[in-house]
This record gives structure tokens, sequence and C-alpha cells, in this order.
């Protein structure tokens, strides 16, 4: 079976404005990864690594220096308007703080429906049921709809981003920290949520976290990344017990023991 | 406007006040036909009724050529803010549509937006103007619409350009992108929505800044042509007669005055109520 998802040497450039000249700064540094159809690829590595970089050049968020990312079979990174237009129902994201990632001027129904509206999935009512029917999916009331983000908690604000994005019916979704900002009890409820909708709808997932906290308990491999390179990438239980660069070592060692 | 901002804006006591008097002075001119006593043109007798001080027949008192003040004074709040209020639709909707073009398609785009406006802030808008009727001549109303809204855009621009780079970085609107939406999406759906207050803002300021600019201009002959009354050219008919009919100078100014403050104290309560809401938690 052929990866979904198939990165070859992807780099990426920011240029940093410094006092005297322009420099450019490779915050992805020709990393190789591929991501198989139904699994979970958790991508760790400390704050800076080039983690959350790597998960928008994916979805050519922000553009790429070098490289390439095959998606099922197509190159993302030459995709034309209308492609990258249909790639994009099929490759999904949701962000670390769904407080800065919700628009807060508008309701929750808007938001979901988003997606809908921009691919012409459904016509009015038909767009309102399946907006009631993917909050019911997450966890969440039909009756939300009409109420506007800042009226949610933490993580139901993160379940209105869990239901954008699935409004679009992807096959495969960057988890960007999307549980680190979450305090303990509600994080182990959105895995949940998320294992619960892997499973129901086939869903392959890069899932991107500074720490190994909660990567034990969703990841199928772990792939390590520091200064913009994967140093190791290893199924989850062979990388726990036996951690084979120092990257991994020290992030492993750093796990607080919390009990689920 | 966000709900939060429009309540704290609707219980302001200055806002209220300052929103007051713009209502009252936009009901005057549009009222001025059924409202001035005297027709502001005619001249009745230029002998006998020139220059008659405040009275219950005259309450702003007669002009050198027997015209009615008050009456005149209507009929230029219809010309002076009528210029004002198109002048700076014109120069928030340029402005609008520039800044948000610059930030949004960036590259040559926004270095040629940017090349302009730092070309047209370094010159002075009157004296622009001023030559500009020079060369093509006097000016009907609605080319002073055009030459002041035209040259008032930069600010709008400036600040539009400004919070639109910096949305554009913010995740909602990254979100947006990754769901497909086009540029012309994110800009109706989530940046001018959130733009609107600062918008709203700079509104206000144009107001307060074209409302002079006619002024100027009709008072040094370049703008609203007589009979034609307009507040600045009513200064004009009085400024030789300072000394012995102050009432041709005094009220007129005083309507700038109060429009013009009254346009900035709004400005600077919606700054306040936008300002209060983006520190609550």
């Amino acid at each position: 079976m052929t990866a979904l998802l198939e990165v070859r040497d992807l780099s990426v450039e920011y240029t940093a404005r410094d006092a005297n000249a322009p420099r450019a700064v490779r915050a992805v540094d020709g990393v190789s990864l591929d991501v198989q159809r139904g699994e979970t690829l958790a991508l760790v590595g400390e704050s800076g690594s080039g983690k959350t970089s790597l998960g928008r050049a994916i979805l050519r968020l922000v553009p790429a220096a070098a490289g390439s990312v095959q998606f099922d079979g197509t190159d993302v990174l030459a995709l034309s308007h209308d492609a990258l237009k249909a790639f994009r129902r099929r490759a999904q994201v949701v962000f670390q703080d769904p407080k800065a990632s919700l628009d807060p001027r508008m309701c929750v129904g808007d938001i979901v429906r988003e997606g809908i509206d921009i691919h012409a999935l459904a016509p009015r009512e038909a767009g309102d049921l399946r907006v009631a029917h993917l909050l019911e999916e997450v966890g969440l009331s039909a009756r939300d709809a009409h109420r506007f983000p800042h009226e949610f908690s933490g993580g139901e604000r993160q379940r209105i981003a869990i239901a954008r994005a699935l409004a679009v019916e992807p096959v495969f979704l960057v988890l960007d920290e999307a549980v680190s900002a979450l305090d303990v009890l509600v994080r182990a409820q959105v895995l949940d949520l998320l294992a619960t909708l892997q499973a129901t709808r086939g869903l392959t997932y890069l899932f991107i976290a500074h720490d190994f906290a909660v990567v034990e308990r969703i990841a199928t491999r772990v792939a390590v990344m520091q200064r913009g390179r994967i140093v190791e990438c290893a199924p989850t239980a062979s990388l726990f017990s036996a951690p084979a660069s120092p990257a991994a070592q020290a992030l492993l060692a750093a796990i607080p023991r919390i009990p689920w | 406007m966000t709900t939060g901002a429009w309540h704290h804006l609707r219980n302001d006591a200055g806002a209220r006040a300052a929103a007051a008097v713009l209502a009252a002075a936009a009901a005057c001119a549009v009222l001025a036909p059924a409202l001035a006593p005297y027709d502001p043109t005619i001249q009745p007798d230029p002998v006998a009724l020139r220059l008659l001080a405040p009275s219950w027949q005259h309450p702003l008192g007669t002009d050198p050529f027997s015209r009615d003040v008050f009456s005149r004074m209507l009929h230029g709040a219809r010309v002076s803010l009528g210029v004002a209020a198109g002048a700076m639709l014109l120069s928030v909707t340029l402005g609008t549509a520039l800044g948000a073009l610059a930030a949004v398609m960036g590259g040559w785009v926004d270095t040629a937006v940017a090349s302009l406006v730092d070309v047209l802030i370094a010159m002075p808008r009157l004296l622009v103007v001023i030559a500009l009727v020079a060369t093509f001549g006097t000016l009907s109303p609605w080319w002073l619409v055009v030459l002041i809204g035209g040259s008032g855009w930069l600010t709008t621009a400036r600040i539009v350009r400004a919070e639109f780079r910096d949305h554009l970085q913010r995740e909602y609107v990254v979100a947006a992108v990754a769901l497909g939406a086009s540029r012309w999406r994110i800009i109706r759906r989530h940046l001018l929505p959130a733009v609107a207050p600062q918008i709203a803002i700079t509104a206000a300021l144009a107001l307060a800044a074209v409302i002079p600019l006619e002024a100027a201009l009709s008072f040094v002959g370049f703008g609203i042509q007589p009979p034609l009354p307009s507040w600045g050219n009513i200064i004009l008919d009085g400024v030789d007669y300072l000394t012995s009919a102050w009432w041709m100078v005094v009220f007129p100014v005083g309507a700038v005055t109060i429009t013009v403050g009254s346009a900035l104290v709004l400005a600077d309560r919606m700054r306040v109520a936008v300002g209060g809401e983006e520190h609550e938690p």
C-alpha cells in the first residue's frame, strides 16, 4: 500500500528582518517522511524545531523552499488554483489555540458552515442540517450553532474547530498542537474524540506536539524533530522503550507522569 | 462594530452628545428649504436691509447684499456638509479598497500603493487642490467632492493595510485559507468585519478633516462659487466687515468648529470603546 502522504527533502525558509541585512532562516531543513493511510504520525519536538512550519508547508499554507510533497499521488506543491481548492477539501488543519483560530465575530454555525459554503457542498437547509450533525458528532449540541465562540470553554472551542475541519469531509488532518493548550481532563476527552473520529471516518492524522505526554496514547509512529530536521522516526512502542537519539531521550525524560 | 464596543459607545455621554450634534447638523442640511425663513440667494433691498445686526426678523443678521445669514447658513450646511460627507465617503472607500488590496495582494501592488501614499502624503492637500482649480478653472461641488475625497484616502489606506496585515497572520484567517476560501471571501467575511471599527474611526476623522478643507477652499474663492452659499464663502462675504458686522464671521466659524469638534469627539470615543473591548478577557 502506498503512503497517503510522502514528503521528500522539504525545506521551509523565512526571511529574518535583522537590524542590518535580511537573511534566510531555515525552519525546516530537508525533511522526508511518509504518513500511511489511517495511521497517526506524531511529530514531536521542542518549540522552534520547525514542526508547525512543516505542517503548514505540507498544507501549502506557507511556501516551501525546496523538496516535494506527494498527497495521494499528486504533487501538492505544483497544484493549480482549482486543484489546490480540491486538495483543501481533503486535507484540513486544527490549530493549538481555538480562541485565535475561531473568528470571534462569527457564530458557531457560520464558522462550521464556512467550508460547506466555500465548496458548495450543500444548499441552505441541507447545510444547516449538516452543521447540526457535525456539532453533535464532536459532542456539542445543534443549538450551539447560534452562539458565539466566547461563550464556550477551551475544550468546546477546540471541538468547534474540529467540526469546522470535518465539514469538508477531509481524509487527512494536521493537528497542530491541537490539545496542547487544554487542561488534562479536557485534553483526554478531546483525544478520545479524535480517536473515535479516526475510527468512524477512517482519518489519517499528522499529530504535532511539543512533548511526549499525549503521544503514547494516540500515535502509531513518532517522528522526533530538532532544529528543522527529523532525527528519529520509529513505531511508538519501540521509540518509548528504546529511544535512539539524544533528542528523543531528552523528550522522554521530560514526560510528566500524570495518571490518566 | 462588535456588540461590546457598541454597548460601550451607546452608554457614553460624550459620544451621544457628539452624535446628536452631527445628527442635528445633518437635519439642518437636509431640511434647509423647509427651515430657512428666506430665500438664501435673493437680495430684497441691498440698501435698507444691508448688514443688519441679529434681530427677531433676521436671527443671524443680514449680509452686505441684504441676504438673511440664517437662511444662508442653513443652505450652506446643505452644501458644506454635503460636499464633506461625499468627500469623506469617497476617501474612506478608496482608502479601504487600496489598503485592503495592498495588504492582501502584497508584492508589487503593496509597493505601488505604499509609494503612492508616500508621494501624496508629502503634498500639502490645500495647495494641491488650489493648483488644480487654477489649472481647470472653477469647480462644481461634484468636482470638489472628487478632489477633496480623492486626496484624503491616505490615512485610511495606511490603517486598513496595517490592520489587514495583522489579521492575515491570525489563525482564524489561516484556517479560512486552509478551507479553500478565496481572497475576496476572506476580505468580505473575516477582514472587513474585523477592521470595521477602525474604519469607522478614520471616517469620523476624515469628516473632521474635510469640513474645514471645503470651508478654506470656499473662503479663498476656489471652492463653492457665489451665489450658492457655503460656510466658507459666507465667511468670505463677511471678512471685509469684520469689525462692523461680526455675525457674518462668528456664526459660520462657530458652525465649522462645532461640527468638526463633534466629529473629533466621536472618533475619540469610538477609539476608547474599541480599545476597551480589546482589553477584555
